[in-house]
């Protein structure tokens, strides 16, 4: 890593940067450390695993369960992912992806229609949210994290109204819930889905304009507005892509669990998503939300769980391991983020 | 150099500066300063940008001790070698600063910024508000000043704002426990509006009439020789006098400051070179911090614009550029009278802006020295909204080696190069969209001399090819080597025009310190 330029506002006459330091050897590898330290990681956690719990842990059937049960998470923590990068968070995202799972169960078992119905309602319920979400972020200023804790809670009652808290399981199209037996060349097909999602969430942040767009107004608003962006609608759209996600994660949740639950979506079943966000933010493209990291992160997160559960830990384990993970990979991805840009504030 | 008159000789010394020089790598900021600031005097500390005033003020507060070269400050009776001054010698010594922007908590009373980071009074293990309050009130009655100490800070003018920190800087003045021999005061009245500088002046009076020296540092003359009594001149690190006010003219000052009898500055125009078809044109337009500006700027031609900070230069161009939009008059650009509501229709329209803090307002500190570069031209680096990585860096290695900019290579991150090479990366983001009119508020701040002279060629080299630029800038010297003419800028009205042969530094320094009269 390079240093970071102090405050400019006091030239210093003698201003004179050498371009290569002759620590540059060493920077480079703990740079690649840096980068790959999480994959590394990952690595090691299945080979403890693997040697502690050779017959149950590394299994073919336990990938799987992983592989179908970690997809659904993994596009709640894609949806995470659009706002963080604007600098705002969602967490309206775990609520909002329990919602469309009962919008989507209740327009297959209420009401009766077909299964591409259920996933358009709720891919536009998702989309509503967001924009919902985005308009009293962008427009009225009011602080992201405060703005979706209350969206949140007000679609955990909406959704406690409608179901009296009795998951839709009958009357669902066997179309949607067999999904999660199906394998495509022996990966679960919802796996596969994840995989082309994350390909198209990857496009778009990584190699599209409004993915940059979304970028450089995470990095500076005023400069993004004054190189001609639209910072709010940018801000908004983050949003929207974040509730669309939201959507079609609850789609695949029905798919995962076989039913639409209504006790999805509180901040237990989103903490790993958060989780894996910040420890992506500490790997590949250090000090920046990425796709890539944070899928690894995700599944990083999941097969430890797997595993720990797999060796007989207490239940209440999970929640620590979720809950360091969380702390852990915030406070690393903050110590990068200060790094390269010298400021570490999170959320707006 | 000038001897006080007989009447004031028996007023004591406050502060003696003797023999204080300071040296910067660059060269020597303060010279050898020699004088002696008088209890009970408004004292002007008076020079143009670079002339040491605020080095020397550095100095008396120890933030930047002076070269060991035998020099010595004196406070009331103790002195000190001034190399030595620490910030806590200074403040135990009984010297005090406000500066222009006062430090005040916008969201408290008075009361309670009158005692902050004092001892408050309690009364039962609570804060007695009666107390607080009653405390408050004598220290603003001392100076006469009459504002409730129950009103929120926020609320209050700028000018009582600055009071209250005037008033908080001399409170261990005021209970006796600690006398304040010296408070220095940095451009209070810069950010004032006009009505509100009698205000504060007359609270300044106050101050020294109750036996502090004041020691006034402004860029309004008018004020310096109505409020001061003595003033010091400093030129280019150079004390060139001490002297009371009495008698003398804003003519002298002016020459005192500039360094030049004054006939020497008047016009002897110059025919200057033909020039391209005008680019851009404003009729009588208003808008915040801009009242009533008619400017032309041709192609081929650097127009430079010089003001004072609270001219409305930045918001001049920002009018231009869209983000600060005009609410009246006429913008013409290539001949269309157009509106120019959004940066977005500004760029559309061919104009490039290099705003004045490129750390808050250009940079992507966190983005690659690629994606910086290609900011502003994402649409010639991508076909229907998908990137062309490869394009990106074609554009960016064509910028690194056409701008000389000292980068690892193109995707090291911004924030790794040093202010100069980002300021280059800034221009070449510009650059690279073949604009029109290019807009640069102080491109060389915070460069070094190296960088300044590449970014210099930069801007030559566009302009050359037919572009138009208009350039702020506070460094004078810049501004009359970079422009072809220059306006210059008071209060949001533009004030004089100079071109041709009158155009240097000190014709640039003394208009903008004489045009106010004018302006009305």
């Amino acid at each position: 890593m390079t240093t970071v330029e102090p405050t400019l506002e006091h030239p210093s006459p003698t201003e004179t940067r050498p371009t290569t330091t002759p620590t540059t050897a060493r920077s480079a590898l703990s740079s690649t450390l840096e980068k790959f330290g999480l994959p590394l990681l990952f690595i090691l956690v299945v080979i403890v695993f693997t040697i502690l719990l050779p017959q149950t842990f590394a299994s073919s059937g336990n990938w799987r369960t992983i592989a179908t049960s970690q997809s659904v998470l993994a596009v709640v923590a894609m949806a995470l992912l659009f706002p963080l990068v604007t600098g705002r968070f969602d967490i309206s995202v775990g609520a909002n992806t329990g919602l469309c799972s009962i919008v989507a169960a209740a327009i297959m078992a209420d009401f009766d229609l077909p299964v591409i119905v259920a996933i358009a309602a709720a891919v536009l319920v998702g989309s509503t949210i967001g924009v919902i979400n985005g308009l009293l972020v962008a427009y009225l200023g009011i602080n992201s994290i405060i703005t979706t804790l209350g969206v949140s809670t007000v679609i955990g009652g909406i959704v406690q109204a409608y179901t009296k808290g009795i998951p839709i399981s009958a009357g669902l199209s066997p179309s949607l819930t067999g999904l999660s037996n199906q394998l495509f060349i022996g990966i679960p097909v919802l796996f596969v889905l994840m995989l082309i999602i994350a390909a198209a969430v990857w496009f778009v942040l990584e190699q599209s304009v409004p993915g940059r767009n979304l970028a450089s107004v995470g990095s500076s608003e005023k400069a993004a507005a004054l190189i001609g962006l639209p910072v709010r609608r940018t801000v908004l759209l983050s949003f929207v892509a974040a509730g669309l996600l939201a959507g079609i994660a609850g789609v695949l949740q029905i798919a995962s669990q076989g039913n639409g639950n209504p006790q999805v979506g509180g901040i237990g079943f989103m903490l790993p998503a958060l989780a894996a966000v910040f420890l992506g933010a500490t790997t590949i493209k250090p000090g920046t939300y990425n796709l890539i990291g944070t899928v690894i992160g995700l599944f990083f997160v999941g097969t430890a769980i797997s595993g720990l559960s797999l060796m007989g830990v207490e239940p209440w384990i999970t929640d620590v391991f979720n809950g360091l993970a969380v702390i852990i990979a915030v406070g690393l991805s903050a110590v990068f983020r200060r790094r390269r840009t010298g400021a570490a504030a999170i959320g707006q | 150099m000038t001897a006080p008159p007989a009447a004031t000789e028996n007023r004591r010394v406050a502060v003696s500066v003797e023999n204080v020089s300071k040296t910067f790598p660059g060269g020597r900021a303060l010279d050898q300063a020699t004088f002696d600031i008088r209890a009970g005097a408004v004292h002007g500390l008076v020079g143009g940008n670079g002339s040491g005033k605020s080095t020397l003020v550095k100095c008396l507060a120890g933030v930047q001790p002076a070269d060991p070269n035998g020099g010595t400050i004196t406070v009331g009776t103790t002195t000190v070698a001034a190399s030595e001054v620490t910030p806590s010698w200074s403040r135990h010594a009984g010297l005090r600063f406000v500066h222009q922007n006062p430090a005040v908590f916008a969201t408290l009373d008075v009361a309670e910024n009158l005692a902050a980071g004092e001892p408050l009074p309690l009364r039962y293990g609570r804060v007695d508000r009666a107390a607080l309050h009653s405390r408050a009130r004598t220290l603003l009655d001392y100076f006469d000043i009459d504002i409730a100490t129950t009103a929120t800070v926020g609320d209050l003018r700028l000018a009582d704002q600055t009071m209250i920190a005037i008033a908080r800087a001399l409170q261990d003045h005021v209970t006796g426990r600690a006398p304040v021999s010296a408070i220095v005061l940095d451009e209070p009245t810069a950010a004032l509006p006009e009505e509100e500088v009698a205000v504060l002046l007359d609270a300044v009076r106050r101050v020294a009439a109750a036996g502090v020296a004041v020691v006034y540092i402004s860029h309004r003359l008018d004020e310096i020789l109505t409020l001061c009594t003595d003033l010091t001149v400093l030129r280019d690190g150079q004390h060139i006098t001490t002297t009371t006010t009495d008698g003398l003219t804003e003519k002298t000052l002016i020459s005192h400051i500039v360094g030049r009898p004054l006939d020497e500055v008047f016009p002897k125009s110059k025919t200057r070179s033909a020039l391209g078809p005008v680019v851009a044109s404003l009729r009588n337009v208003c808008a915040p911090g801009v009242r009533g500006v008619d400017l032309d700027v041709h192609g081929g031609e650097i127009l430079g614009i010089a003001g004072l900070l609270g001219s409305g230069r930045s918001e001049l161009l920002q009018v231009l550029f869209g983000s600060n939009p005009a609410s009246a008059g006429t913008v013409t650009v290539d001949g269309d009278t157009v509106a120019i509501p959004s940066p977005r229709r500004a760029m559309d329209l061919g104009i490039a802006y290099v705003p004045e803090h490129r750390d808050l307002e250009a940079a992507f500190p966190d983005q690659t020295v690629a994606q910086n570069i290609s900011a502003a031209s994402l649409s010639a680096v991508s076909t229907l909204n998908r990137l062309s990585r490869r394009r990106e860096r074609t554009l960016a290695r064509r910028s690194i080696t056409d701008y000389a900019i000292r980068t690892r290579n193109d995707s090291a991150l911004m924030s790794s190069l040093s202010g100069g090479n980002q300021q280059k990366v800034i221009l070449a983001r510009w650059m690279s969209r073949s604009p029109r009119l290019l807009l640069l508020d102080e491109p060389t701040q915070g460069v070094d001399v190296g960088a300044r002279t590449d970014a210099y060629a930069l801007i030559r080299r566009a302009v050359t090819a037919g572009a138009a630029a208009i350039l702020v800038s506070s460094d004078f010297e810049e501004l009359a080597d970079m422009s072809d003419r220059v306006l210059v800028l008071d209060n949001g009205r533009i004030t004089a025009e100079v071109s041709g042969h009158d155009l240097d530094r000190h014709t640039l320094t003394e208009l903008v310190f004489t045009t106010k009269e004018q302006s009305a």
